[in-house]
C-alpha cells in the first residue's frame, strides 16, 4: 500500500470552514426570508391599493349622494309643506258649515201662525264645530203656546234627522199682551224664544265615512 | 461538530440582524400598510352608512314628487281664487257685485279682525261683516246658498236676521264670515 500524504489538509480545512461560515449562511437565509416578506408586502400593498381605490370610489359616490341628499331634503320639505297646505285647504273647504240648508229647514218648519222677529245663528269653531240658532218670534192661533211648541218640536225633528247632537229648547215662552187679527178673528199671541243647537256634520256624511265594505257571503 | 467562538459570534450577529430585519419590516412596512387599510375600511363602512339614508332620501323625494301634482294643482287653484293686493280693496267690491247679481242691491262689507290659522302657511283668515239693510228671507237664503257654492274661500260663521219694524216684508241681515286671503 502506497503512503499518501495530504499536504493540502490545512487549505482544505480553511475551505470547509469558509463553506460553513454561519454569517454567510445567515445572510443567505435572511435574504430568502427578506424576499418572501417583500413578496408578501407587495401582495398586501396591492390589496391595500384596491381598498384605497374602493375608498376613492365610495368617497366620490358619497359626494354625489350628499349633494343629492341635500337637494332631496330641501325638496321633501317643500313638497311636504305643499301637500300639508293642500290637505289643510281641502279639509277647510270640505269641512265648511253650509248655512243655506240650515235656513231652508228653519223656513220650512215655520207654520203660518208664527212670525219670526229675530233669528241669530252662530257657528262655534272652538274645539268641535257646533251651531247655535236663537229664534225669537210671535205665535198666534187658538192656542199660541201649542203652536210655539209645534215649531220647537218640528225644528228638533228636522234637525235631529240630519244632524247629530240636535237639541231644541225654549229660552222663554210668555203670553203676549196684544192680540192679532188672524183668519178673520182676533187671536191671542205668545212670545217665544227657542234655542236650537246641533253638530253641523251631516249624519249622511258620517255614515259614508264609517261605511265599511261587507264581506261576501260564500 | 463543535462551534468555535467566532462562529457563535457570527450566529449571534445573524440572529440580531434577523430580528432587526423583522422589526423594520413589521414596523415600517407592514404595520403602516395595515393601519392604512383598517382606516380605509372604517371610512368606507362609515360612508356606506351615510350613503344608504342619502339614497333613501332621494327615493322619498321621488315618491313625493309622484304624489305632489294633485297638491300643487289644488294650491294653484286656490291661489287663482284669491286676488292679489289688499283684501280690503277687492273683497267688498266682489261681495257687493255678488249680491247685486243675486238681486240684492244694498250691501255693505266691513272688514273685521284677522284670524290666525297655523295650518295655512302663507295665507291668513280675515273676518268680514256683511250688512244687508233690507232683504226678504227667501232671496237672502238663496243668495247665501250661491255664496257658499261659488266662493269656496268663504265660511259663514254667523247670521243675524231682524224684522224691520216699519216694513214687515223686509228684514235686516248681518252675515259674519271669514275668508282666506294671501299674506
Amino acid at each position: 500500500m502506497a503512503l499518501y500524504l495530504n499536504l493540502y489538509h490545512e487549505i482544505q480545512t480553511q475551505e470547509m470552514q469558509r463553506r460553513r461560515d454561519p454569517l454567510k449562511i445567515g445572510i443567505a437565509v435572511m435574504s430568502l426570508i427578506a424576499t418572501l416578506l417583500l413578496c408578501y408586502y407587495f401582495w398586501r400593498l396591492q390589496t391595500v391599493h384596491g381598498v384605497k381605490g374602493e375608498l376613492a370610489r365610495v368617497k366620490s359616490h358619497w359626494t354625489k349622494a350628499q349633494e343629492k341628499q341635500t337637494a332631496a331634503n330641501a325638496r321633501i320639505a317643500e313638497l311636504n309643506q305643499t301637500i300639508r297646505l293642500a290637505e289643510a285647504f281641502k279639509s277647510k273647504i270640505e269641512g265648511r258649515v253650509y248655512w243655506a240648508p240650515i235656513l231652508e229647514r228653519i223656513i220650512r218648519s215655520v207654520p203660518s201662525e208664527i212670525q219670526i222677529t229675530k233669528l241669530q245663528g252662530v257657528l262655534s269653531t272652538e274645539g268641535t264645530k257646533r251651531v247655535t240658532v236663537n229664534i225669537t218670534g210671535i205665535a198666534t192661533g187658538t192656542v199660541p203656546r201649542t203652536v210655539a211648541e209645534q215649531l220647537r218640536t218640528s225644528l228638533y225633528n228636522k234637525f235631529s234627522a240630519d244632524y247629530s247632537g240636535a237639541n231644541s229648547t225654549f229660552k222663554s215662552l210668555e203670553d203676549g199682551a196684544e192680540t192679532v187679527f188672524y183668519h178673520g178673528a182676533n187671536s191671542p199671541t205668545a212670545l217665544f224664544s227657542i234655542e236650537l243647537t246641533f253638530n253641523p256634520v251631516m249624519k249622511a256624511d258620517n255614515a259614508k265615512k264609517t261605511e265599511q265594505p261587507q264581506p261576501k257571503k260564500t | 461538530m463543535k462551534l468555535g467562538k467566532e462562529e457563535v459570534q457570527k450566529i449571534g450577529l445573524s440572529a440580531v440582524m434577523l430580528v432587526a430585519l423583522l422589526y423594520c419590516y413589521f414596523s415600517m412596512l407592514l404595520g403602516p400598510l395595515s393601519t392604512q387599510e383598517a382606516a380605509a375600511n372604517a371610512t368606507i363602512a362609515d360612508l356606506k352608512k351615510k350613503i344608504d339614508p342619502a339614497e333613501a332620501s332621494v327615493k322619498e323625494a321621488e315618491a313625493l314628487e309622484k304624489k305632489s301634482p294633485d297638491a300643487v294643482a289644488t294650491l294653484d287653484q286656490v291661489r287663482s281664487l284669491i286676488p292679489d293686493g289688499a283684501p280690503v280693496a277687492w273683497f267688498p267690491e266682489r261681495i257687493n257685485n255678488f249680491f247685486k247679481r243675486q238681486g240684492i242691491d244694498k250691501t255693505a262689507a266691513h272688514v273685521g279682525s284677522e284670524l290666525g290659522d297655523k295650518d295655512l302657511t302663507g295665507f291668513k283668515k280675515l273676518g268680514w261683516s256683511i250688512d244687508v239693510p233690507a232683504v226678504e228671507v227667501v232671496p237672502l237664503a238663496i243668495a247665501i246658498a250661491a255664496l257658499e257654492n261659488e266662493q269656496q274661500m268663504i265660511e259663514v260663521t254667523s247670521i243675524q236676521i231682524d224684522t224691520l219694524k216699519d216694513d214687515v216684508q223686509f228684514q235686516r241681515a248681518v252675515i259674519v264670515l271669514s275668508t282666506i286671503v294671501k299674506q
